[in-house]
């Protein structure tokens, strides 16, 4: 599903990003890439929305995620038209 | 030794680097004791900024770049702090890293080292990054990075002299060492096989880093690639690198830039986790509580707008006091003095009616800005504006624009030409394209007085709604316009925009001040420049005709004015706008307007016999009926950017789209006046 549209609190997992070049490039810099784990911190229901970035695919997502995502909350917003482009999956809901 | 020499010959030139909101401008501010924009807005320093800086007893010369967080060039501002590295060659590249965001930051770190870039790391808000429980191994990260690294806290001044003496030290030639980050092997086999051909061009190798340049001709930069073209082994180099991403992209089946570009990132990461420790769990902080009503689905929008709201109260109601001051000094004291001087009857009048009349009808406005402009620059400094581009972005982008956008758009009440200027923040060019093109329609405060002078005219019951009334059309003008210009000009999805969320901050006085006052100064300029020579202008075709000299009587006499340049201009241009039934003393400000909106009030003073702006309503109430005063308010909102913001616009997006701003404006004002007319009259108003 694209990232757009992942419900608030939730950790995903980025799928790919279908993006042109200099997007997928930025979006890589900022730490999006395939495999990597997001949560989603807030969203507007189909619309922009404010992650954080939360791990890495080489680790176990529960290893990294708690140091993480309490810890960083460096936060990043993702604009509607970029947020469609970002394809992710379901990991786990927040406890 | 050859660095010390080329010191005492070149001025030292220190370049800051960092990404967008990590507090380069107040550490630019710190070194140089000069002035730079402050903001908590990613990319506020959309200008390369320069100031000075004494190392050992010599100056050098400090530029503050825009925030930037790769040196691939993707947005504006990003291409321009990167050719200012390439271009300038700096001695020293401070490179500010955010020590709360360290993994983020060190990106650009790792660019800079692949560059061969002499740097020296400021590590900043590391109170922030101890707030959010974790310490940062400063010597681990020395060592890692093999670079300087200083700890600092810019906005309070802590460690700016440690970071002075490592600059002076950097300075006195210590090269840093070249960072290799191994791509993996195959890609390493083409990065060899590529700088050997490039090492066939001495000169291309002696002004850039072979290995950067091998890198990135392999990411595909058209940047570079553009200058490796000027090489006289161009199509030998591009022949290889050519070959070597196909065999790449072949065998990794992918990408080969994203594959560089997460390579980088790894390494940046890997750096972070050795060098960052969580000594402490912090589970919510205030910055997060606030957060969640700031960016609430449901109250989002309503907190905007009574903060826009309070915007209006503030930069009007309170700047009131000062206005009337201000509108006193300029048409009573001064223009009494050069009245009832003994001066000849033609310079008093140019003095007095030309010059002060003119220079103090702007002024008046001054107060508005200024107020304005601290507002939406406590909003930066507190971190505001990036909630509500998010809170926006849905909105915008049904109307083609992206979250981004609001910024310049809300700025553009104030004046257009700082707020268009501000587009450079916007990453994609159409977007940016189009939120430039549309900003000449939010309604500034130059046009404000046009307004105040007709409703007190008209509306006096219901002045503050008919007022409201012009904001609001030019704002849905502005949006109609960008879907538009979306579906015809600038087509394609848009990208969309990507920003870091700061925390919030307290803003420092000083960083509003500053800021408040650099933007100001554009419309000071364009006061004493523009309008002055404009209102000039206004009297000089007033006091002259056809037939010569008539003297400046005819700025009194209405029948004699008829016969003045100015009249000869209203006339003819009336029949254009007979449905509209404005008289060619109106028309004849119009035209008077194109240099600057402001200019339509005094110029409608000095038509009109009005002995001073209070008078104006008066004489204005005989000339137009309430709905063809309306139309009229509508078409001064619309028609024509003014020239200063033509001139921005022609700077930014270039001639060819300057010209089409002009066009569509004047279209679209006087599509809209006869619209008002059209819809006025059946319903049977006057």
């Amino acid at each position: 599903m694209p990232l757009s549209f992942a419900p608030e609190g939730h950790l995903v997992r980025v799928v790919c990003i279908r993006a042109g070049r200099g997007l997928s490039r930025r979006l890589i810099e900022m730490g999006i890439a395939p495999g990597k784990v997001l949560r989603v911190v807030r969203t507007l229901g189909a619309g922009p929305v404010i992650i954080e970035v939360c791990g890495d695919k080489s680790k176990s997502v529960s290893d990294r995620c708690n140091l993480c995502c309490t810890s960083c909350g460096n936060r990043i917003v993702i604009g509607f038209g970029t947020a469609m482009k970002i394809l992710v999956e379901e990991v786990a809901r927040r406890e | 030794m050859s660095e010390l020499s080329k010191a005492k010959h070149n001025r030292i030139k220190i370049a800051l680097a960092g990404t967008p909101n990590v507090g380069k401008s107040v550490i630019f501010n710190n070194l140089t004791g000069g002035r730079a924009w402050v903001g908590n807005w990613p990319g506020t320093t959309v200008e390369k900024k320069v100031g000075k800086m004494r190392i050992d007893r010599q100056d050098a010369e400090v530029i503050d770049l825009p925030g930037i967080y790769s040196l691939t060039a993707y947005s504006l501002d990003e291409l321009i702090a990167r050719n200012a590295i390439i271009e300038e060659k700096p001695d020293v590249v401070v490179n500010i890293l955010n020590a709360s965001n360290i993994e983020r930051s060190l990106y650009l770190t790792i660019s800079l080292l692949e560059m061969g870039a002499n740097v020296v790391v400021a590590l900043n808000m590391i109170d922030i990054a101890r707030e959010r429980g974790y310490e940062i191994d400063v010597r681990k990260l020395r060592e890692l990075l093999g670079v300087p690294v200083v700890p600092t806290i810019a906005i309070k001044g802590v460690g700016i002299d440690e970071l002075k003496e490592e600059i002076k030290k950097a300075c006195r030639g210590r090269k840093t060492p070249e960072l290799i980050i191994n791509y993996g092997d195959e890609v390493e086999r083409e990065i060899e096989k590529i700088i050997s051909v490039l090492e066939k061009d001495p000169a291309l190798i002696k002004k850039y880093n072979k290995r950067w340049l091998a890198i990135k001709l392999l990411e595909k930069d058209e940047d570079v690639i553009e200058r490796v073209r000027k090489s006289q082994v161009a199509s030998m180099i591009l022949k290889q690198v050519e070959k070597s991403i196909k065999t790449l992209e072949e065998a990794l089946g992918r990408d080969i830039e994203e594959y560089i570009a997460e390579k980088r990132y790894e390494y940046a990461f890997r750096i972070s986790n050795e060098c960052v420790k969580v000594v402490r769990e912090v589970p919510q902080t205030p910055s997060d509580i606030i957060d969640f009503a700031i960016t609430h689905k449901v109250f989002g929008i309503p907190i905007i707008l009574s903060i826009l709201y309070m915007a209006f109260k503030f930069a009007f109601d309170v700047a009131t006091p000062l206005v009337d001051l201000i509108d006193w000094f300029f048409a009573a004291f001064l223009y009494d003095i050069v009245k009832s001087s003994t001066l000849p009857e033609v310079v008093k009048s140019f003095l007095a009616d030309g010059v002060i009349t003119g220079i103090g009808s702007i002024l008046v406005f001054l107060p508005n800005i200024v107020f304005l402009f601290i507002f939406i620059s406590l909003l930066e400094d507190l971190g505001y504006m990036a909630r509500a581009a998010f809170i926006i972005d849905k909105i915008m982008h049904r109307w083609g624009l992206t979250g981004k956008s609001i910024i310049p758009l809300i700025i553009g009440i104030g004046c257009n030409v700082p707020a268009i200027i501000a587009t450079r923040a916007i990453e994609d060019e159409n977007d940016r394209n189009v939120t430039a093109l549309v900003n000449p329609l939010v309604s500034c405060s130059a046009r404000l007085p046009v307004y105040l002078v007709i409703a007190a005219a008209f509306f006096v019951a219901y002045r503050g709604v008919v007022v409201l009334s012009m904001y609001l059309l030019g704002m849905l003008l502005a949006i109609m316009m960008a879907l538009l210009l979306r579906k015809c000009v600038f087509r394609g999805p848009s990208t969309g925009f990507i920003m870091e969320l700061p925390p919030y901050m307290t803003p420092l006085p000083k960083n509003v001040l500053i800021k408040t006052w650099e933007r100001t100064k554009r419309f000071l300029f364009k006061a004493g420049t523009v309008i002055l020579l404009a209102t000039v202008l206004v009297w000089a075709l007033s006091v002259t005709g056809p037939s010569g000299y008539i003297g400046t009587e005819a700025l009194e006499d209405p029948t004699l004015l008829e016969k003045s340049w100015v009249g000869v201009i209203g006339k003819t241009m009336q029949p254009l706008f007979y449905p509209m039934g404005w008289d060619w003393r109106a028309i004849a400000a119009l035209f008077f307007g194109f240099m600057a909106k402001e200019i339509v009030v005094s110029t409608m003073a000095v038509l009109y016999g009005a002995a001073g702006e209070e008078e104006l309503p008066k004489m204005l109430s005989m000339a137009f009926t309430p709905l063809s005063a309306y139309a009229y308010m509508a078409f001064v909102l619309i028609y024509v950017p003014c020239l200063a913001t033509l001139a921005a616009l022609r700077g930014e997006l270039g001639l060819k789209y300057a010209i089409l701003a002009l066009i569509y404006e004047i279209l679209l004002a006087y599509l809209v006046a006869l619209a008002i007319i059209c819809i006025g009259i059946p319903l049977g108003l006057k």
